[in-house]
């Protein structure tokens, strides 16, 4: 691999680096965003004096060849780095795939965006430098709970039953999204009935042992796998971003860069390695992390996914045993407090239990999220690569209903 | 021009002035950053105390901000017409 030109520390970077490559691929696109960026705004020196060489060209009418530009740039009066061929070449290479948009060959570049981006940390230099506090600004949204009520007794053996039975189900349900779906339901498991994992422990805490599935690496490796697959290919992520939530990974930082990614679609920005880490970049106390780093979603992006349809059915399914083990221990917490009266711990009870069904109606496709979204993102004949498995999802109902039903095909 | 002489502007009154359209920052999604409000720039000079006020932008000061502002409205037309073609 060609090294760096220089080494990317931030998400500034990585958008100075793309900039540069992408007007190196197409010295015309220099128009497109010369009339607001000044050389002297970007940061790094190569990156600066290769702008500066392009845009100068460009405003004479000059076209050189990229084998040319060293020389151009050599022979120019200001007091440049050395720049190399292999430096140019590094450059083109650190920028994202052209067109993220399958099924066309309609290449679009971001360089307008990157270009925003670069000004942007600009601004935020001169601003400081001319003697001014400025700050990124947090992102606070919380949503407030309310509670319920119910027949005490019997509601909260009936609670904490049911989640017992829900992670014991979780637990044995292996390998499908449909076992998994099932059993989050309520329905029987069947699909893999030789794959007990008795030695897994809660998600969240798993010791190190790779001894099921379920394993952290596993489901560690399975998330990375699908934040890389959507860096890679923003198709997946339009496909999963209704049904799946920040909230469906083990770890902050992959938390935080899922939301990262939502935010990019909801905001209309192409998702590449260069958006995101910007993204990331920004302040997000909800997830209490900044993300993924930019060197690693840099390098996550030079790494070529395969089929994403086991990391989907792994993430899924790890989050609903998450969510699982995490609401029977809040429960069993709230029962043992004796400052906490029985209606109180009654409507906690409730109010978690509801929680589990929602989620696991909305990993179903039943809560905002259309079936044939799912289906496209866990059933395998789909544009976006995900190969077939012949798992049909089951139908989406409540967990508190009829639990004993079969959700299995054709029953 | 400032009002009727005020000389500064604490950081709630001018978040409330962001909020409800009659004050511009610099750039969206930063507190604190420079605001342009009644036909200046007022920010919170960098040495100030964590709750300081923001106060009027030097005339130098001034000149950058203009010329930032002027620049980010220009990139963020050119992103806006990137993405509706």
């Amino acid at each position: 691999m060609t090294t760096a030109p220089e080494t990317p520390t931030n998400a500034t970077d990585l958008a100075e680096r793309a900039l540069i490559g992408a007007l190196l691929a197409d010295p015309s696109r220099v128009r497109e965003v010369r009339d607001w960026l000044r050389p002297s705004d970007i940061n790094q020196p190569k990156a600066r004096a290769l702008y500066h060489t392009l845009t100068d060209l460009h405003r004479h009418g000059r076209t050189v060849t990229i084998r040319e530009l060293p020389l151009v740039i050599a022979a120019d009066d200001g007091n440049h780095p050395t720049i190399t061929a292999q430096d140019l070449h590094a450059y083109v290479q650190a920028t994202p795939a052209a067109s993220q948009q399958l099924g066309t060959q309609h290449l679009r570049s971001n360089h307008v965006i990157y270009a925003r981006r670069v000004l942007e940390a600009a601004a935020r230099r001169i601003v400081a430098i001319a003697g001014s506090r400025i700050h990124e600004a947090t992102e606070h949204c919380r949503d407030n709970p309310h509670l319920g009520t119910g027949d005490i007794t019997a509601t909260l053996a009936q609670t904490q039953q049911r989640l017992a039975a829900l992670g014991q189900r979780l637990r044995q349900a292996q390998g499908s999204p449909g076992s998994l779906i099932t059993a989050a339901l309520g329905g029987p498991i069947h699909d893999t009935p030789g794959q007990q994992c008795a030695g897994i422990e809660p998600a969240g805490s798993w010791p190190g042992p790779p001894s099921g599935p379920l394993t952290i690496r596993a489901v560690l490796q399975a998330e990375r796998e699908l934040l890389a697959s959507c860096l890679t290919n923003p198709a997946l992520h339009a496909e999963l971003a209704e049904w799946l939530t920040p909230q469906d990974f083990s770890r902050p930082e992959h938390a935080a860069t899922w939301a990262a990614f939502n935010a990019l679609a909801q905001a209309g920005t192409p998702i590449d390695y260069v958006t995101a880490a910007w993204q990331c970049q920004r302040p997000n106390p909800a997830h209490n992390s900044p993300g993924l780093s930019a060197d690693q979603l840099a390098t996550m992006a030079r790494h070529t996914p395969g089929s994403p349809d086991a990391a989907v059915a792994t993430v899924a399914h790890a989050s609903l045993l998450r969510h699982t083990d995490a609401a029977r221990q809040h429960v069993r917490a709230i029962v043992e407090d004796r400052a906490a009266d029985a209606l109180t711990v009654v409507s906690t009870a409730e109010k978690t239990y509801r929680e589990v069904g929602e989620h696991a109606r909305r990993l179903s496709g039943a809560n905002g999220t259309t079936t044939s979204r799912i289906s496209a993102a866990l059933n395998p004949a789909t544009p976006v690569g995900i190969q077939p498995r012949g798992v049909s999802l089951p139908s989406t109902r409540p967990p508190d209903e009829s639990p004993q039903r079969d959700y299995r095909r054709g029953r | 021009m400032t009002q009727a002489g005020k000389q500064h502007i604490d950081q709630r009154e001018m978040t409330d002035l962001v909020s409800r359209g009659l004050a511009r920052p610099l750039m969206a999604g930063y507190d604190p950053v420079p605001v342009h409000y009644q036909g200046q720039w007022w920010h919170i000079p960098a040495a100030a105390a964590p709750d300081a006020p923001y106060v009027p932008a030097t005339a130098e000061q001034h000149q950058i901000f203009d010329d930032l502002a002027h620049r980010l409205a220009l990139a963020d037309a050119a992103v806006a017409a990137e993405r509706s073609s």
